[in-house]
């Protein structure tokens, strides 16, 4: 049986970066000083991390014999999905997603929040310029009276207008 | 009977009734928003309650503590999001009622099931606290081990069909949760050099990361797929009432559940969420049935809600009778205690006996009042199903980043929470199940700890497991568990594989 790069599939890939994470774990494992009577600070993850080590083993073995019948089949595509693919799309809101919690401290809850809500409406395919408007002033201002006057909890403040 | 008659006169007046009323819909709402926790709530809420009476003031800490509990199953019904880890269990049938267009079916099992699994907890404070705390005494460090791995079974009970993928799942939840602190030396360990990582990894970030961050990317993949009701939802529709056969299949359910709700309750350290996970668990082993769960079983979601409010009063009991508060709730209810300069323990029974009588009742009247509060809003919860993703899903990642904030008050735990929800999305992709790498998380501290403190006890010898009749029943119980399941699963591969053989000519 021929097995290269093309015949590996999501879950063997998920197995590859089990194996590698846990070996990576375990080393920093071996370096941490153990303390603890019978059962010291280090066994338990070292368990863990060397049974994942067996079962990231065994799912890539199986995903490499078993028969294609039984893999899972890949997402329908029956559906326009408009003008890019799922990955790309969810490629761009992860991208919005960083771009928003590291603007958080910079331009404040309610300027980042707003924008944040502008974007994620158009890639949820909202295309009305008034309800979008509505949601990214309306919700950033609700939530941040709820936290802010009611729970007196603070949220971000714009570091970069002080 | 007096006192308990004198103590309805004390809560049966309307202020005490408007805190409870106002603590309940406080909860509902914190319990269905992602990301906002009882905790947090209750927490906030305890300053405002100093300057009240100390009935006024717990009644108001209570409602939010029984409606939050509640109010989780809301989101995870008609959105799948869980507003709260214990209501996870209950989004693997609600979701499914609701996407077949069920919502009100589900919403109102969800809150009889709440209500009576409640009230059950609530008699069981008032009638059995003394007897429950000396079963809560009875359980050591064995003991607390044995559950841990009794409930960790149900990983293959949640792992619907892909048993090497949940126990992946499983096994990768207990060792995210080992990172940090070690519970016990107070080592860090496997913190990879960060800082941030020294606490562990965020709860709440895992829980909104997996479910509603997951779920959201999922949904952005096909925007234009939308909404399961465009009508107005009216809960009259035969479609979302409940049936006689709904009844006959979740009441015997509900009855087992909430007892083992309250012995769970009981005992310091489990939480709701361990008796959702472990009812819905035990319900989904012993029924005719198991393939129904997950597709929409009404008694599925009868036992993770019976199971899940059920805790609630009988966390009072170790806390009332021992002054051992039994989850994060009753430990800053400890608080509110103090404050109104009531000791809870033994003695708050015989110097405050009218105090006492008050405070049971005032349980009582706070499942009713969640009854009818959450019964009249109900009309407006189901709406939500009409909400289109196009303002749903924006509005529950901005959520979901604000409340792990307010939370935490770390960007980390932020980001965090966007890494457990790629982690989350790509393993939904992938048919992993995500449910057993929240039950891995949240019982790996209560494994770790109740292991090494038995070891240590039996100078590190294992008969402790099995010289503790308790521990080893629970063991047992785990082992004929893990062989039920394996059985059923080896079953459904064998029948898996004869129907491939047959379409395919050859012999399975």
């Amino acid at each position: 049986m021929k097995i290269g790069f093309r015949e590996l599939n999501g879950d063997s890939w998920v197995a590859l970066g089990l194996i590698a994470a846990n070996a990576m774990f375990l080393r920093d494992l071996a370096l941490t000083e153990s303390e603890g009577a019978y059962v010291s600070t280090t066994t338990l993850p070292i368990a863990l991390s060397a049974s994942l080590i067996v079962l990231g083993s065994v799912l890539l073995v199986w995903s490499l014999l078993r028969p294609a019948a039984s893999r899972p089949s890949p997402p329908d595509k029956v559906e326009d999905f408009g003008k890019y693919s799922p990955v790309v799309r969810v490629s761009v809101v992860v991208a919005l997603t960083i771009a928003y919690i590291a603007a958080l401290p910079w331009f404040g809850y309610f300027l980042a929040s707003g924008a944040y809500l502008g974007g994620l409406s158009l890639m949820y395919g909202n295309r009305k310029p008034l309800p979008i408007l509505a949601l990214m002033v309306g919700l950033p201002l609700v939530l941040m009276l709820f936290f802010e006057k009611y729970m007196i909890v603070l949220l971000p403040s714009a570091r970069l207008f002080e | 009977m007096e006192l308990l008659l004198s103590g309805l006169a004390q809560v049966l007046v309307l202020e005490t009734m408007a805190l409870i009323a106002t603590g309940l819909i406080i909860g509902i709402i914190i319990g269905a928003i992602p990301g906002l926790n009882v905790p947090l709530a209750v927490a906030i809420a305890l300053p405002i309650t100093f300057g009240m009476t100390p009935i006024g003031g717990l009644a108001m800490l209570v409602g939010i503590y029984k409606g939050g509990t509640y109010g989780g199953s809301l989101s995870a019904v008609l959105i799948n999001v869980p507003g709260t880890p214990a209501a996870a269990a209950t989004a693997q049938d609600g979701i499914a009622l609701t996407r077949a267009g069920k919502a009100g079916k589900a919403l109102k099992m969800s809150l009889y099931a709440s209500v009576i699994g409640g009230i059950v907890s609530d008699f069981a404070l008032i009638l059995f606290a003394i007897p429950v705390a000396s079963f809560a005494l009875s359980i050591g460090p064995p003991e607390t081990f044995a559950i841990g791995i009794f409930a960790l079974t149900l990983v293959g009970v949640l792992s619907q069909g892909n048993m090497l993928k949940g126990v992946i799942a499983g096994v990768l939840g207990l060792l995210l949760s080992t990172f940090g602190v070690d519970p016990l030396t107070g080592d860090f360990r496997l913190t990879l050099g960060v800082y941030n990582l020294s606490g562990g990894w965020s709860f709440i970030a895992l829980v909104i990361g997996i479910f509603a961050i997951a779920e959201a990317l999922v949904k952005v993949e096909r925007p234009l797929q939308e909404q399961v009701m465009v009508g107005k939802v009216r809960l009259s529709d035969p479609e979302h009432r409940l049936t006689a056969e709904d009844w006959r299949r979740s009441l015997p359910v509900i009855a087992r559940s909430a007892p083992i709700g309250v012995l769970i309750g009981s005992i310091p350290g489990l939480g709701a969420a361990v008796s959702a996970y472990l009812n819905y668990g035990i319900t989904r082993n012993l029924s005719k049935t198991p393939e129904r769960f997950g597709k929409g079983a009404i008694e599925g979601i009868a036992a993770a809600e019976s199971g899940n409010n059920a805790v609630t009063s009988a966390t009072f009991i170790p806390l009332l009778t021992l002054g051992v508060p039994g989850d994060v709730i009753t430990a800053i209810m400890l608080g509110a205690f103090i404050v109104h300069g009531l000791i809870p323990g033994p003695a708050l029974f015989e110097q405050n006996s009218s105090f006492i009588a008050a405070f049971f009742v005032m349980f009582v009247v706070a499942t009713m009042l969640h009854l009818v509060i959450a019964r009249l809003g109900m009309p407006l919860f189901v709406q939500a199903t009409r909400i289109s993703n196009k303002y749903l899903f924006p509005s529950i990642m901005v959520l979901g980043v604000t409340g792990v904030y307010v939370t935490t008050n770390s960007f980390f735990d932020v980001f965090t929470m966007l890494g457990f929800g790629l982690m989350g999305y790509i393993m939904l992709k992938l048919r992993f199940p995500v449910a057993p790498l929240l039950i891995g998380f949240i019982l790996g501290p209560l494994i770790e700890i109740g292991l090494r403190q038995s070891v240590i006890m039996s100078r590190g010898s294992i008969d402790i497991f099995f010289s503790r009749p308790l521990a080893a029943l629970f063991l047992a119980l785990a082992a004929g568990s893990v062989i039920i399941v394996g059985l059923r699963e080896w079953r459904e591969f064998r029948r898996a594989a004869a129907a491939r053989g047959t379409k395919t000519g050859e012999k399975p």
